[in-house]
């Protein structure tokens, strides 16, 4: 059993083990799908399997200070030597997946935010939250809400997304450019 | 425990053909810009609107909300602000219309409230770690003593011109950001008159952070955070077209750290905010969380600064059309008698 594979069922048993609170809401905006279209309009493009070495990773945090958190990635690359990227970013409060385009030269073209979680306190807590774990389809979106919350309150900042624009540029730079 | 939380929430793994958020005649999106999460919410009741035209509608927003952010931007040292920040007090300099009418606003606004509200505080919100600093360490030695008084519009030959009596910094912050969606929603509903025809009834909410604005308000519900504990919500239904909030919590600066660290953050003890007293220069300790409704969100945002600062903040926010409703530490919601 990898790492990872442990870690999975080590959670899954301390999820089950605490007493659920109901705190914690999601925000979907765009589906993948949607985003893709989007960002890249009818551009062809293939997915691409790789997993980010230790080396990898390492030298990715070293060149940009943030660390990757997944090695994982979860890519496409575009006829035209573009990439489409989806990436979770994970902030203080916030929990986000993202869809990035970044052209041939690693500039990025845009960025849509697909899913919002606050991750106040400890998310796992919420048996809606765990449920998305136990449907057969990973891909699922979680939606705790079906019409999206307008909320307002003090301005919360969004830093966390640069510093993950930072990670995956340096990931195309060291990686993904070679490919 | 928060490794827990990064390893679960590293499994899932989305896939391409995933579809699930697609409802016709809807679209929501979310951008960073401003420096937060900027959210517009289309939606076509008759669910006639094609996604192409609800994304063209959705991107006239967003290209307008870039354009406010390249003009009034603190952050960002090529700004217009930034430029005039750098130098209006050498000698006048032109300003873009949309500057000169933030402006003027905002000096009113000053004028009305015996200088409550203040867009000079920014030396301030630097010295927090708020704000970043874009002088040069000779330019940081000279004190930036001006306020609001020292700051000169005039108009002439048809062009608007700024001058600073003494040196100044200022932030246009929150009302900056709700004068960007003001104008996003005038851009999206001329988008929408041209996508869909003058007679559309397209829905339309845009949320930057809390300036929040929409075309249906109605019987619209809100969600208004819990001051001590902000992934609480608590629902208020809308009053008018236009909502902005202003608290304590979020504020990330390296004073409220250290805070932070020596104090239980999720209880309701006070840390210094992202508001600063202008006649003291203080930051405020924050309590309660304020929100102001208005006909635009401009107003509503500057209304939020005056609730919290000024004496007789309910009286002056009531004459000015603006409607307070103040949530204390205990989560309890306090309409303004007025």
């Amino acid at each position: 059993m990898n790492r990872r594979a442990f870690a999975k069922g080590l959670s899954l048993l301390a999820a089950g083990l605490l007493i659920p609170i109901s705190k914690t809401y999601a925000k979907t905006y765009l589906s993948v799908e949607q985003a893709r279209q989007l960002l890249w309009a009818d551009t062809p493009m293939q997915a691409v399997a790789l997993t980010l070495s230790k080396e990898q990773t390492q030298s990715i945090k070293a060149a940009c200070g943030i660390r990757v958190r997944n090695p994982k990635m979860n890519i496409w690359k575009t006829d035209n030597s573009g990439w489409f990227i989806i990436d979770q970013i994970i902030g203080k409060h916030e929990n986000i997946d993202m869809a990035f385009a970044l052209d041939m030269h690693g500039k990025v073209m845009g960025m849509e935010i697909l899913t919002y979680r606050e991750t106040y306190g400890f998310e796992v807590n919420n048996p809606k939250w765990r449920a998305q774990f136990h449907g057969r389809d990973h891909s699922q979106h979680l939606k705790l809400d079906k019409q999206i919350k307008n909320i307002s309150g003090a301005t919360l900042s969004c830093r966390h997304i640069t510093d993950g624009i930072n990670r995956l540029t340096q990931t195309w730079d060291q990686v993904l450019r070679h490919l | 425990m928060q490794w827990l939380k990064h390893w679960v929430a590293s499994w899932r793994q989305p896939k391409l053909d995933d579809k699930n958020s697609a409802t016709p005649g809807q679209l929501s999106r979310c951008q960073t810009l401003l420096g937060t999460y900027v959210e517009v919410h289309l939606c076509d009741p008759q669910t006639a609107a094609s996604d192409k035209a609800l994304i063209a509608i959705s991107q006239a927003a967003y290209r307008t909300i870039e354009q406010v952010q390249s003009l009034m931007s603190f952050h960002d040292p090529r700004s217009k602000l930034s430029r005039i920040n750098a130098s209006a007090h050498i000698a006048p300099l032109p300003l873009a219309p949309e500057l000169a009418d933030v402006l003027r606003q905002a000096l009113t606004l000053s004028r009305l409230s015996d200088g409550h509200f203040d867009i000079t505080v920014a030396p301030q919100l630097i010295a927090q770690g708020l704000l970043p600093e874009h002088r040069t360490k000779t330019e940081q030695q000279r004190p930036v003593r001006g306020s609001w008084q020292d700051i000169e519009l005039t108009e002439s030959s048809g062009r608007h011109w700024v001058f600073f009596k003494r040196p100044l910094q200022l932030d246009l912050g929150g009302i900056a950001k709700g004068y960007a969606v003001d104008q996003a929603m005038a851009a999206a509903e001329a988008s929408a008159k041209k996508q869909l025809g003058a007679d559309n009834k397209l829905q339309i909410t845009i949320n930057a952070g809390g300036d929040l604005r929409s075309n249906h308000w109605q019987g619209m519900d809100v969600s208004l955070r819990h001051p001590a504990d902000p992934q609480q919500l608590l629902s208020h239904t809308m009053q008018n077209c236009a909502l902005a909030s202003s608290a304590g919590y979020f504020t990330e600066a390296s004073t409220a750290t250290q805070a932070e660290q020596t104090n239980d953050t999720t209880s309701s003890t006070e840390r210094p905010s992202a508001i600063i007293a202008p006649h003291t220069r203080q930051p405020l300790a924050l309590q309660q969380s304020v929100s102001v409704f208005a006909d635009n969100c401009m107003l509503a945002d500057a209304l939020t600064k005056v609730a919290l600062l000024h004496p007789e903040a309910d009286q002056l926010i009531s004459q000015l059309g603006g409607q307070l409703l103040r949530i204390d530490q205990h989560g309890q919601l306090i309409p303004s008698t007025r």
